[in-house]
């Protein structure tokens, strides 16, 4: 009998177009736009090869080329393409944005751009700072009695310590991308809105809240029996919502979660399991129209995922520096933090400090909608 | 007794809804709950099923005292809301099925109940349409198949046929006639007499949460002053004439307007025939006439002073 009304239960949710479309598609609109967004952000950001012309008296490879040619962006990449040519040659390049700019070089390299942007403020840059160690370097060889091949070669290599101060200070597969704090904020948004469910399965179980409810309540089924397996085809269709934004974010937007599965799972169920909770307690808990409850309950979902950083990153990090209990009570806020130790700690103690605060909620809320529902009897119907 | 009310009260804050209500439902009778809106029909049901806390009495079903855990109470009675009480994403078949089985565990019992139940209440075309594209008639019909599938012995129905067509409440009664008829203890509660007086071999009249009369119909008419009512299309009466049907013998009250006489008369018979000596005798030309009884309206009207539609 129980998994029949479990299975009805499920039937009767997943027609509930309204709810499934909170949960299912609407993280994945947020997901999208987000990525739209901050792709373009970090694209904007990011730094490409700059094509770059120089120009030699006698046409060839110089000591300053080869130091141009040797800086990397990353392993992979160089921060310069440097092309030999005329001067005629880069003068048309440049007019014809082929180039960032070009360089001839003399007894000294001498840049010559277009326009000032990143680029030419790279390169300009790294000609200022040639020129720069070059002349401390010659300074200290005028001064003392070295052999000119080798401090060309130790100028070589002070040089090529330009190219720390560009390669991406990545460590491990670690991407330290503040971005990520949105996606994992979507993914709290999507556990909250457990809520939703939660509060459904309290109206439709109440006597006082609905005329399915009053029908409920004569028929011979004991009320938590019901509520259980009413609870738990919620729980599972949320459940699935969580996942399937997961999967989405992870596959399809390649959005890094960090390779600890399980603990993803427990964080997502344990987020759901507050949100249901939440939600299951603002339906009991407060004694206004079924509207107006549903009004007062996106008001606590969307301002805790604002509080969390979904909309200003900046403000999880104010609320965690100045009022960090917010933070402990605001189940988005663990869940976003939750996520963000999975991705980048090794170490459990801040995880299991944010999912223990997520069980105690859950018991407080799940303890509050308990006691006002277990009763049987209603003073008004 | 099938149920026994005695002395409820419940109120709300300072309203008192029931006064020390007395029922008592016999075995196999259409028992009827008469009375005008917030007189406490629902709020006397709703405590009866124990959905309602009460302040005051006693409560029992099939003999023993009705709580909130009686599950064995519940098992066997039915209860048809006066608001539609079905799931909205559930077809007709899978709300029937749903309800039948919070009272029946065996899954093949359960399906065919439900088929019966679909028959019962004709609803074979409509087994996968999901309520929203129901009519309002065929709504109350799906409300009425999941509160009886399970056949319990006693069906309780709150106003079953509020905004439904002419039609559609014909089909309701004969539906609820046919359960009384199959051995099913039936109460039913409306403010429309015509509904009660048609289908309710005993009636409780209600109103200020009191039972102010019960018996039949015909008891309860027995119990005014009232005698038939009487309609002649008679054509231009003089004042003084009016007053002269009034000092007929068993003549109540004399009305005239839009040339229709009507006239109450008091308990007695022949009082048609004094009438018609009384036209004829002083040429007065007359057309079609109409009698009626006093109607549970009436014996309402006489009892409270006011209309049961008030």
């Amino acid at each position: 009998m129980a998994f029949q009304l479990y299975k009805t239960r499920i039937k009767c949710l997943c027609r509930n177009y309204e709810i499934i479309f909170w949960s299912f598609g609407f993280p994945l609109f947020l997901a999208i736009f987000f990525y739209m967004g901050f792709n373009n952000l970090a694209k904007g950001e990011s730094i490409d090869t700059i094509p770059v012309a120089a120009v030699t008296e006698d046409g060839g490879e110089n000591e300053f080329i080869r130091t141009m040619e040797a800086v990397q962006i990353t392993k992979d990449k160089r921060l310069f393409k440097v092309e030999l040519k005329t001067l005629d040659d880069a003068r048309a390049m440049l007019q014809n944005d082929k180039i960032a700019g070009y360089i001839v070089y003399s007894d000294k390299p001498v840049l010559h751009i277009k326009n000032m942007g990143i680029e030419q403020s790279i390169v300009k840059s790294f000609v200022d700072s040639y020129l720069s160690r070059k002349g401390t370097i010659n300074n200290i060889s005028n001064s003392i009695d070295i052999n000119q091949e080798e401090a060309n070669k130790d100028f070589t290599d002070v040089l090529a310590g330009y190219k720390d101060y560009l390669v991406d200070g990545r460590a491990g597969d670690k991407n330290p991308d503040y971005t990520l704090i949105y996606f994992y904020t979507i993914i709290a948004l999507t556990c909250m809105f457990g809520t939703n469910w939660g509060f459904r399965e309290m109206v439709d179980i109440q006597a006082n809240q609905s005329a399915v409810g009053a029908r409920i309540n004569i028929s011979p089924v004991h009320k938590m029996k019901l509520l259980s397996c009413n609870l738990l085809a919620a729980f599972t269709l949320h459940y699935l919502s969580i996942l399937f934004l997961l999967a989405f974010l992870n596959k399809v937007l390649r959005i890094e979660l960090g390779q600890r599965t399980g603990m993803i799972l427990l964080t997502c169920m344990l987020g759901s399991f507050c949100g249901i909770a939440l939600g299951a307690m603002v339906c009991v808990a407060v004694k206004t129209n079924v509207k107006v409850r549903g009004a007062i309950l996106n008001v606590i979902v969307m301002g805790g995922g604002f509080l969390s950083g979904m909309m200003i990153v900046d403000v999880k990090y104010m609320i965690a520096a100045k009022a960090p209990f917010v933070g402990y009570l605001n189940p988005s806020s663990l869940i976003t933090d939750a996520f963000y130790c999975l991705y980048y700690y090794d170490g459990y103690n801040r995880l299991f400090e944010n999912l223990f605060m997520l069980c105690i909620l859950t018991v407080v809320f799940g303890a509050v909608a308990y006691f006002e529902i277990r009763r049987r009897e209603y003073a008004s119907i | 007794m099938i149920v026994e009310v005695k002395n409820l009260v419940k109120r709300y804050d300072k309203l008192l809804a029931l006064d020390h209500l007395n029922l008592a439902v016999k075995k196999g009778e259409i028992f009827g709950l008469l009375g005008p809106n917030g007189s406490g029909k629902t709020t006397a049901i709703n405590c009866i099923l124990s959905l309602l806390k009460y302040d005051k009495g006693s409560i029992e079903i099939f003999g023993k005292p009705m709580r909130p855990d009686a599950y064995d109470i519940k098992k066997n009675i039915g209860i048809i809301m006066q608001n539609v009480a079905v799931f909205e994403e559930l077809t007709v078949y899978e709300n029937i099925s749903y309800f039948c089985s919070l009272y029946v565990k065996d899954k093949k019992e359960v399906k065919q109940l439900t088929e019966e139940a679909i028959v019962f209440v004709s609803l074979q075309d409509f087994t996968k349409f999901l309520p929203k594209k129901l009519s309002g008639g065929l709504l109350r019909r799906l409300n009425i198949a999941c509160g009886i599938a399970h056949k319990p012995g006693l069906i309780i129905l709150d106003e079953p046929t509020i905004a439904v067509d002419p039609q559609s409440r014909n089909k309701i009664l004969e539906r609820i006639k046919k359960l009384n008829e199959n051995g099913a203890t039936v109460i039913y509660t409306s403010h429309y007499m015509e509904e009660v007086e048609q289908l309710c071999s005993r009636i409780s009249i209600i109103d200020k949460g009191k039972v102010i009369a019960t018996g039949t119909k015909d008891e309860l008419k027995n119990m005014i002053s009232l005698g038939e009512k009487i309609t002649v299309e008679a054509y231009n009466l003089k004042e003084e004439q009016l007053d002269e049907m009034m000092r007929i013998s068993n003549i109540a009250q004399v009305d005239y307007s839009d040339n229709l006489l009507e006239i109450k008369s008091k308990k007695g018979k022949n009082n048609l025939i004094h009438i018609l000596d009384y036209l004829q005798s002083h040429d007065i030309n007359f057309g079609k006439i109409f009698t009626e009884m006093p109607t549970l309206n009436d014996v309402f009207l006489e009892i409270t002073g006011k209309e049961l539609r008030d």
